[in-house]
C-alpha cells in the first residue's frame, strides 16, 4: 500500500514536467540484426505542448560494429536543411540540422501516416567480434530543438536511445532494407524551380541561384549545376554563378538516392544590343547616308 | 505510527494532485497544438467519414430505395476519387418509376485519377490566402465574404507533405503561416477541415509612455472571440469580440506593465468553435527603451517575403556578426536566428 502511494506521488509530482518536453526518439528502439544486414533507423520527434520549428541533432553509434552508410531525407518534416546530414564514421557520429517553416505541432488528428520523421539512417552491420553485442544509438547532449515562438527559444528536450541486439553469423536471407527501397524507387524528384538573385548582403552583390527539390521516395542525394558550355559540377544552394553576364543556359539537376534525376533550366533573355554596338551602327548608318548624299549631289552637278 | 504514515502520504498525494491540476492549468494555451484542424475525410480508404455518403464499395448499408428519392430498385454505387461527386452516391443505375432519368451519372466527364488534398476552413472576409506546399508557393485563393476558403491541391505524388497557409486582410496586414504535415496517399482525396487561420494583428504604436493606452487591432472571422495575450513577466489576457466585418480592436492600458520590452499576440475562436493558432508576435516598448528593428520578420533582402533567398543570406553570414541577420541580437548569426526565420516564413 505504502509503495503504491509512494509511486503515485512520484508520478503525480513529475508528470507535469514531462508534458512540457519535445522528445527525440529512434524507431525501432530495439531489434535483432546479424552480420551483413542493412537496416534503417528512423529519427523521430514528438511534441506535446509546444510547436517547434528548428532542430540540430547529433547522435552517436558504435562504429566498430555498425557502419552508417547513408541518410535519407525523404518524407522528412525538415524542409529547409541548415546543415545537410553528415556521417563521421571514424568518430561514430551523425549530425544534421534543419527547419520547418511555420512550425510543427505534432501529428494531425486523422493522419494515416506517422508524419513526425526527421530522417532515416541506413546502417550496415560490420563484423561481430563476439556472439552477441548490444549496439547503443543515443542522441548527444548538444542536440537542440527550438520553439516556433518567434524568439528562437530552445525547447526542453528529452531523448530516448535505441539498443540493438547484434548477433554473429550471416543468415541466408539477410536484411537488405535500403537496397530494396532503392530498387523500388523509379520516380524522379518532385518538380522544382530555381531563382537567380543578386543582393548586396551576399556574394558581393554577384548573381547566385537558390534551389531546393524534394523527393518523396528515397530522398534527394545531391545537386549539379551547369552553366552554358561548362561541365556539370556538384553544387548546393546558394550557388554563386561563374557567368555573371547570365549569357548561357543555366541548368540545375536534382538526383535522388536511387539515381533518378530531374533537370530544370533557365534560358537567358535575349539581351538588347549594347549601347556601344548601337553607337557604332548609328555612325556607320550616318556614314553611308552621307556617302549617298554626296553621290547624289555629285550626280546632280554632272 | 501507521496512521501518521497514511496521513503523510495522503497529504503528499493531495498536494501532488493540486500541483498537477495547477500545472496543467498553467500550461500556456500558447502551445498551438490545441487546434481544430484535422483530417475530416479520406475518399478512397473504404470508410464512410464526415462529408462522405459512401467510399468505394462501402455504401454505408444503403440501397437505391433507402435514399427516399422515389427509386424502386436498381444498383446504387459510389463515385470514386477523381469524379466531381467523389465519395457521393451514384444513382445512375437506380430504377425510377417515371420516365424521368434519375439525377447524376450519365455523361459526367472522365475523372483525372490523381491524388488530391482539399484544405478548407476560415480566414477573414475576402482575405487573400497564399497556399504553400513544402514551403513553396502553390496557389493564391480568396476567402468569401463570410471568411470561408477552400483550396484543392491536385496531381501530387504520394508521400509526406507540409502544407502552409497565410492570409492578408483587407488592410494589407499579413498573418503568420499556419502549417501542418500530412501523409498523402496515392489515389485518395484527403480533406483537411477545421483550419482557422490565425488573426492578423497590428499596434497603433510601438513606443509608449507608462500608463498610455495601446490599441491592438486586426482581423479575423466575423463574430469570433479574441483572446489577446500580453507577455510581461506575467501573462495578461484580455478578451474581445470581432465585428461582423471581422475587424477587432482592444484598448490596453500600459499602467500595469513594467518599463521595458513586452510582446503581444492573439488567437481566436470562431462562432463554429474553430480554434486558431496564435497570431504574429508583436513587440512594443514601455518607457525609454524604444528601439527600431533593423531587419524585421527576417526579411533580409526587404522584398516583403521571408523565403529561400533570405535563408541563403543567413547561410552566408552563418557564425558571423551581422546586425541585420542577427535577429535575436546575441552578436552572432546562429540557430535561434534560424528558428526566427522559420517562424516568419512566407514562401
Amino acid at each position: 500500500m505504502k509503495k503504491i502511494l509512494f509511486l503515485l506521488t512520484i508520478t503525480l509530482l513529475f508528470f507535469p514536467l514531462l508534458s512540457q518536453a519535445a522528445i527525440l526518439y529512434l524507431e525501432p528502439a530495439e531489434g535483432q540484426y546479424y552480420q551483413g544486414d542493412t537496416f534503417l533507423v528512423e529519427v523521430r520527434i514528438e511534441v506535446e505542448e509546444e510547436c517547434i520549428n528548428a532542430a540540430a541533432v547529433s547522435l552517436t553509434f558504435p562504429n566498430d560494429i555498425l557502419e552508417a552508410i547513408d541518410f535519407s531525407k525523404s518524407n522528412s518534416i525538415l524542409l529547409i536543411w541548415l546543415k545537410e546530414p553528415e556521417i563521421f564514421q571514424e568518430q561514430g557520429i551523425i549530425s544534421f540540422s534543419g527547419g520547418m517553416p511555420g512550425g510543427f505541432c505534432g501529428i494531425l488528428p486523422g493522419d494515416l501516416g506517422k508524419t513526425n520523421l526527421f530522417g532515416r539512417i541506413i546502417f550496415r552491420v560490420k563484423e561481430v567480434p563476439k556472439e552477441q553485442f548490444f549496439a547503443e544509438l543515443k542522441f548527444s547532449d548538444n542536440s537542440q530543438i527550438f520553439l516556433n515562438d518567434g524568439f528562437g527559444t530552445a525547447a526542453e528536450l528529452k531523448t530516448e536511445k535505441a539498443v540493438l541486439d547484434i548477433l554473429s553469423g550471416i543468415p541466408e536471407n539477410g536484411r537488405k532494407e535500403w537496397e530494396e527501397e532503392l530498387k523500388k524507387d523509379r520516380i524522379s524528384p518532385e518538380p522544382f524551380e530555381f531563382e537567380i538573385i543578386r543582393d548586396p548582403l551576399i556574394f558581393d552583390n554577384k548573381y547566385f541561384i537558390v534551389f531546393q527539390a524534394q523527393d518523396k521516395q528515397s530522398g534527394i542525394d545531391y545537386y549539379e549545376v551547369k552553366e552554358g558550355k561548362r561541365d556539370w559540377q556538384r553544387g548546393e544552394s546558394p550557388h554563386l554563378l561563374e557567368d555573371q553576364e547570365l549569357s548561357g543556359i543555366i541548368m540545375v539537376k536534382a538526383v535522388d538516392k536511387a539515381g533518378n534525376e530531374r533537370i530544370v533550366e533557365y534560358l537567358p533573355e535575349k539581351k538588347p544590343l549594347s549601347r556601344l554596338i548601337i553607337g557604332i551602327l548609328i555612325i556607320i548608318a550616318m556614314g553611308i547616308g552621307y556617302l549617298f548624299y554626296k553621290k547624289s549631289k555629285w550626280k546632280l552637278k554632272k | 505510527m501507521k496512521k501518521w504514515l497514511i496521513l503523510f502520504f495522503s497529504i503528499i498525494v493531495v498536494s501532488g494532485s493540486i500541483l498537477l491540476i495547477l500545472s496543467l492549468k498553467a500550461t500556456p494555451a500558447s502551445a498551438g497544438v490545441n487546434l481544430s484542424a484535422h483530417i475530416s475525410s479520406i475518399c478512397g480508404n473504404g470508410l464512410v467519414e464526415p462529408g462522405e455518403q459512401c467510399d468505394g464499395v462501402n455504401l454505408n448499408g444503403k440501397t437505391c430505395i433507402d435514399l427516399g428519392l422515389g427509386y424502386i430498385g436498381g444498383t446504387l454505387s459510389c463515385y470514386a476519387v477523381g469524379w466531381p461527386d467523389e465519395c457521393l452516391f451514384n444513382t445512375s443505375e437506380c430504377t425510377s418509376p417515371s420516365p424521368t432519368p434519375p439525377p447524376g451519372g450519365g455523361g459526367a466527364p472522365l475523372p483525372d485519377t490523381g491524388t488530391r488534398v482539399i484544405l478548407q476552413g476560415l480566414a477573414y472576409p475576402s482575405a487573400k490566402i497564399t497556399v504553400l506546399v513544402d514551403a513553396k508557393v502553390y496557389a493564391y485563393i480568396t476567402a468569401d465574404s463570410s471568411a470561408n476558403f477552400k483550396a484543392t491541391i491536385s496531381d501530387i505524388s504520394a508521400g509526406t507533405y507540409n502544407f502552409g497557409l497565410w492570409a492578408e486582410d483587407k488592410y494589407g496586414r499579413k498573418s503568420i503561416t499556419f502549417s501542418f504535415t500530412i501523409t498523402v496517399i496515392k489515389g485518395m482525396t484527403i480533406t483537411v477541415s477545421g483550419i482557422f487561420l490565425p488573426p492578423t494583428i497590428e499596434l497603433n504604436k510601438v513606443n509608449l509612455d507608462k500608463g498610455e493606452d495601446l490599441t491592438i487591432l486586426g482581423q479575423t472571422a466575423p463574430k469570433s472571440q479574441l483572446s489577446v495575450h500580453v507577455e510581461s513577466p506575467q501573462e495578461i489576457i484580455r478578451e474581445t469580440t470581432a465585428e461582423e466585418t471581422g475587424d477587432w480592436q482592444l484598448l490596453f492600458n500600459t499602467a500595469i506593465l513594467d518599463e521595458g520590452a513586452h510582446t503581444v499576440r492573439a488567437k481566436a475562436e470562431s462562432q463554429e468553435e474553430l480554434l486558431s493558432s496564435f497570431s504574429r508576435v508583436l513587440l512594443f516598448y514601455v518607457g525609454r527603451y524604444g528601439v527600431d528593428e533593423l531587419c524585421p520578420r527576417a526579411d533580409f533582402n526587404k522584398d516583403g517575403r521571408t523565403n529561400l533567398v533570405d535563408f541563403s543570406i543567413m547561410l552566408y553570414w552563418w557564425g558571423k556578426a551581422n546586425a541585420c541577420i542577427d535577429q535575436n541580437k546575441d552578436g552572432i548569426v546562429n540557430l535561434p536566428d534560424f528558428s526566427i526565420l522559420m517562424y516568419w516564413w512566407t514562401g
